[in-house]
């Protein structure tokens, strides 16, 4: 066969086929995340046990470290908290702002032209 | 001459290193001096790479940026008078990463954002592919310099022709838009049908280690026993998985050059991948493209021609034979020398 003729042939194949494989892991990407996914992601709190070396010998380097977070817990939890409340709070203020964006176009307001399409500024005074 | 080197980050496994310390081998041969810095150093990589504050260019110095990830330090080399050579390898978009390694995603939002800004500032901007060129509205393309040489002898000329336990191969990362998870569903497709007896190899360091361990799992529930996923090998081992596979499957989402397709062609593989971004324009006519509409039961339906038929393997052999020679690294060598003198001399 020439390589030409091997997808039409694929394909001719593929559709005889009725042996699809069960659901599992797709990977997709992720166009726009959702508000509800950023507040997920907001709340700032690593899971210890993801520290894992892939390296040979690697393991009592992150029992060390493992180690240090435990340590140093009590200003790790302070910074976490801190940062949390920020992202928390500013995405409130984004999910906020979006709805009121919605309730005044909803009401007539149109949104607004893109720059490009918008009125020139007026000439200055020399 | 003297021809600096820039790069955004410097490890001992990434093609970008790897590519720049070939480029400086050249430069050494051509009896030019200058020297490789980087913006952020894995200590591993030794003093191969020093820190970009040595950056010491003179008058009538050429600088070539390497720029393959956010780097904000690289504005003020762009902002230096010497002439300069932007070189971009490409950058996975963000959305790839945004559920698996959001800082990586972070990484590929900003670096994408910079990257025409970066290219405007550069006195020439070449991509490693016409697709990658294009993405900031250039037309030059100076390849990765691939030297086949490097990779090892490729091995008897067909051990394929119907064996009952072929190996089916994927080199590259494993990161979500490289899609592992498809490729190996699409063999468990193949081998239900065709080889019982097949099995999947996977070479590639993880993006991190949960995303490893996902696509182990995926592994052991679609195709258990089968699918061996493997990372960090030496060379020589890498050498022998090429040399002990039967078909090539790459079916990633998005690929700037994908030189593991001219590694496949150089060990006599049948390669199918999807044709995205520079891989019909790496793979020419050597290999068997998928189109976007075409799903896991149609690659399998490929893998099992290109396994089994003796004379498309020989066709797809020569002509990735062609390929091989079309990148060969005299040529890719040629054109950066161009690229550089006629910027040293002051000529666009």
């Amino acid at each position: 066969m020439r390589p030409e003729q091997a997808l039409a042939a694929a394909r001719a194949a593929a559709a005889e086929r009725d042996d699809p494989l069960g659901a599992g892991t797709t990977i997709e990407p992720t166009e726009r995340v959702s508000i509800e996914q950023l507040m997920e992601w907001a709340n700032i709190e690593p899971d210890v046990d993801l520290m894992r070396s892939t390296r040979k010998l690697g393991a009592p380097i992150t029992w060390a470290k493992r180690q240090l977070v435990h340590v140093l817990r009590q200003y790790l939890r302070e910074l976490q908290s801190q940062q949390t409340r920020f992202n928390l709070n500013l995405l409130i203020r984004v999910a906020e702002l979006e709805d009121r964006v919605a309730r005044l176009e909803g009401l007539g307001f149109p949104p607004p032209a893109p720059p490009s399409e918008a009125a020139p500024p007026p000439p200055t005074e020399p | 001459m003297n021809v600096h080197q820039v790069l955004s980050g410097a490890g001992p496994y990434d093609a970008v290193t790897t590519q720049a310390l070939a480029f400086r081998e050249r430069f050494r041969a051509w009896g030019w001096g200058g020297r490789d810095v980087a913006a952020e150093i894995d200590p591993r990589i030794g003093d191969k790479i020093a820190p970009l504050r040595s950056l010491d260019a003179r008058d009538g110095d050429v600088l070539l940026v390497h720029y393959s990830a956010y780097a904000p330090k690289l504005r003020r080399v762009l902002e230096m008078p010497q002439r300069t050579l932007l070189i971009s390898h490409n950058i996975t978009p963000a959305r790839w990463f945004w559920d698996h390694d959001p800082q990586a995603g972070v990484v590929c939002a900003l670096g994408r954002k910079q990257l025409p800004q970066f290219a405007a500032a550069a006195d020439v901007a070449a991509g490693v592919s016409l697709y990658n060129a294009q993405e900031f509205g250039s037309d030059v393309v100076i390849p990765i310099l691939f030297d086949p040489a490097a990779l090892g002898t490729p091995g008897p000329a067909d051990r394929a022709g119907g064996t009952d336990s072929p190996t089916i191969l994927f080199v590259g990362r494993l990161a979500p838009h490289k899609r592992q998870d498809a490729v190996i569903r699409a063999f468990e497709l193949y081998r239900r049908r065709h080889a019982p007896d097949a099995r999947l190899v996977l070479v590639g360091a993880p993006i991190n280690w949960p995303y490893d361990a996902a696509m182990r799992v995926l592994a052991e529930e679609i195709s258990p026993g089968r699918v061996t996923i493997e990372s960090g090998l030496t060379r020589e081992q890498l050498a022998a998985r090429w040399r002990s596979a039967d078909a090539f499957l790459c079916l990633s989402e998005h690929e700037g050059f994908c030189i593991p397709l001219l590694e496949a062609f150089h060990f006599g593989l049948p390669v199918i991948a999807r044709a995205i971004g520079g891989v019909p324009e790496v793979a020419g006519d050597a290999a068997l493209l998928l189109a976007d509409a075409d799903d896991e039961m149609v690659a399998a339906e490929l893998l099992a021609l290109a396994v089994g038929d003796a004379e498309l393997r020989a066709t797809l052999r020569e002509r990735g034979a062609a390929r091989v020679a079309a990148y060969a690294p005299e040529r890719t060598a040629r054109r950066l020398r161009e690229v550089l003198e006629s910027l040293a001399s002051g000529r666009p």
